[in-house]
């Protein structure tokens, strides 16, 4: 048991601010985020002998929390709406007590549009597009095929559209604003040979949790 | 691709995923359809205003609460494996050794560990994809039966795995911590204390329930707020500290409760005797909280609890003439920030 806590701390302090963002994005809220960071900890950490010396342990520890966020999102969603008080009024008001580093503007109407996305869109899109990780990567966090990533996101950025349209800067006749104000990243167009087979996949994620 | 293409066809195009008939048609079409091509550059906007959001390093206060709580799940352990070693015998440190009323600053791990044990209550697993939904804890109930008895956790261990190493001296001076909290926390319960110059009206009993450390992530959730030595200014305060989590939905349901439970927490007001009048180590400036959000009125009760995992306190005033009574749920940060107010409504009093 010696020494577990101390290692274990130096390699949850060493990512805890990835693992942060992760979860802070991917719920949209800082208490939540810190709940389910703190339940992921401990989870790990009750788990961490089966995966010493794994060279994969960033990817586990990621692993590990999103889906302590996704089963706060789920159990969330889940919770029959209650009388009384308007939960997200609530909800609201405490993001906004609560959060140290207040977002700016931008990231709020960010972390509000994402929150309209199912989880698990929502979990690829903060994975992929926010915090840049690769798809094979977010794949192997995720537990599901690259291809489902791909096609996650896809389906995230299609229904994020609408909701980001006015933050895109004073449209230009012809030219979207934020395409020239922020450097848009790299985004590959179809890909000839990619590696995995998608069509499949993507017929799954449009029948199963899509709308 | 007959008109123009869908945002979910060109998401699928810009992501790779159309077969290469489709995405070819859709090539060619952008090349020749404004409307399309900038729908093309809008999705690309989408991901470039994703990118473009920054993301804030982990709070401190949040990182020591995770050091913290990391530091009690540990002391939970080495305090599992002695007392299995020891069969069901008692908790790594005997209960005398511990002082009773422990000024805060003089124990930064009790109320580092205090600190964060709100966020952890009452769930009795992590949530990590692995618990079974609805584990948690009925709220406003204390949670006496969240107990790890030594052994219980076993699904995460090896067999054999815990009496194998003696714990560390860290885990030592942890589990000592973790008891300190659990023996001034008694059952999860202290009960109403005026916040300065007053006695403790009742207390479930430092010594009444030496429970290990072990079994005691739970109970030492409210634990900290008993420990801190009267910092406040000399108000009266009803304070109690009953135990109860806040629920957003719940919130209406989950005050009347605690005012029904504790109808008439004011001891005897010309009590005083030495001890522990404790202003909650949370919220040091209660009563100046107390009175920025509510004026001058005297709340009928201040609930130190917790609340999506943080401490708050909650206030709770009568509205002179009316059944109905103020209630405000406020944050530690209280007064400052304009109160910290989370929350804040009227409701029906209990009589």
């Amino acid at each position: 048991v010696s020494g577990d806590s101390d290692a274990f701390g130096l390699l949850f302090a060493r990512h805890r601010d990835r693992l942060w963002a992760v979860a802070l994005r991917t719920l949209g809220d800082a208490n939540d985020a810190a709940d389910a960071l703190q339940d992921a900890m401990i989870s790990a950490f009750r788990r961490a002998d089966s995966f010493r010396g794994d060279s994969a342990v960033t990817t586990w520890l990621h692993r590990i929390v999103v889906n302590a966020c996704l089963d706060l999102l789920r159990r969330r969603a889940a919770r029959p709406a209650t009388s009384g008080l308007a939960a997200d009024a609530l909800d609201a008001l405490a993001a906004g007590h609560r959060q140290e580093q207040p977002d700016s503007d931008t990231a709020l109407d960010v972390t509000a549009a994402l929150r309209t996305l199912p989880p698990e869109q929502r979990a690829a899109l903060v994975l992929v597009d926010m915090l840049g990780y690769p798809v094979a990567e977010a794949a192997a966090v995720l537990g599901v095929s690259e291809g489902t990533v791909k096609s996650r996101c896809s389906r995230g950025r299609a229904r994020l559209l609408p909701r980001l349209a006015h933050l895109r800067g004073p449209a230009v006749s012809g030219a979207p604003g934020l395409a020239s104000a922020v450097s848009p990243a790299p985004v590959p167009g179809p890909r000839p040979g990619n590696r995995t087979p998608t069509g499949d996949v993507s017929a799954v994620e449009r029948g199963g949790e899509n709308r | 691709v007959t008109g123009h293409v869908s945002d979910e066809a060109m998401a699928d195009f810009r992501a790779g995923l159309l077969p290469a008939h489709e995405a070819a048609m859709i090539s060619a079409h952008l090349s020749t359809c404004s409307r399309c091509a900038e729908l093309d550059a809008q999705l690309a906007s989408v991901t470039s205003l994703l990118a473009a959001t920054p993301t804030p390093p982990m709070p401190a206060a949040l990182a020591a609460r995770l050091d913290a709580a990391l530091a009690a799940e540990a002391a939970a352990r080495a305090a599992s494996t002695d007392t299995a070693r020891a069969g069901s015998g008692p908790s790594v440190i005997p209960p005398a050794a511990v002082p009773a009323p422990m000024p805060a600053a003089t124990v930064p791990q009790v109320t580092g560990t205090g600190a964060v044990t709100p966020g952890h209550a009452g769930r009795q697993q992590p949530a990590t994809g692995l618990a079974p939904p609805g584990t948690t804890a009925s709220p406003g109930t204390p949670s006496p039966g969240h107990q790890r008895p030594a052994g219980a956790r076993g699904d995460s261990r090896g067999p054999g795995r815990g009496g194998i190493r003696p714990p560390s001296r860290l885990a030592l001076r942890l589990a000592m911590a973790a008891t300190a909290i659990v023996l001034v926390a008694g059952g999860g319960y202290a009960i109403a204390q005026l916040v300065s110059g007053g006695t403790p009206a009742t207390t479930a009993g430092p010594m009444a329930a030496p429970h290990s450390a072990a079994s005691q992530s739970g109970a030492g959730r409210s634990a900290a707020s008993g420990l801190a030595p009267a910092a406040g200014p000399a108000a009266r305060l009803p304070v109690i500290h009953s135990g109860t989590r806040y629920r957003t939905g719940l919130l209406p349901a989950q005050v009347q409760s605690v005012l029904r439970r504790f109808a008439a927490p004011a001891p005897a007001p010309s009590a005083h005797e030495p001890g522990p009048a404790a202003a909650p180590a949370a919220f040091p400036q209660l009563a100046a909280c107390v009175s920025r959000v509510a004026g001058a009125a005297a709340p009928r009760l201040v609930d130190i609890a917790s609340y999506r995992g943080r401490p708050v306190a909650v206030i709770v005033v009568p509205v002179p003439g009316s059944s109905t009574v103020r209630v405000w749920l406020v944050g530690m940060a209280c007064p400052a920030r304009g109160g910290d107010v989370i929350a804040h409504f009227s409701m029906p009093g209990t009589g």
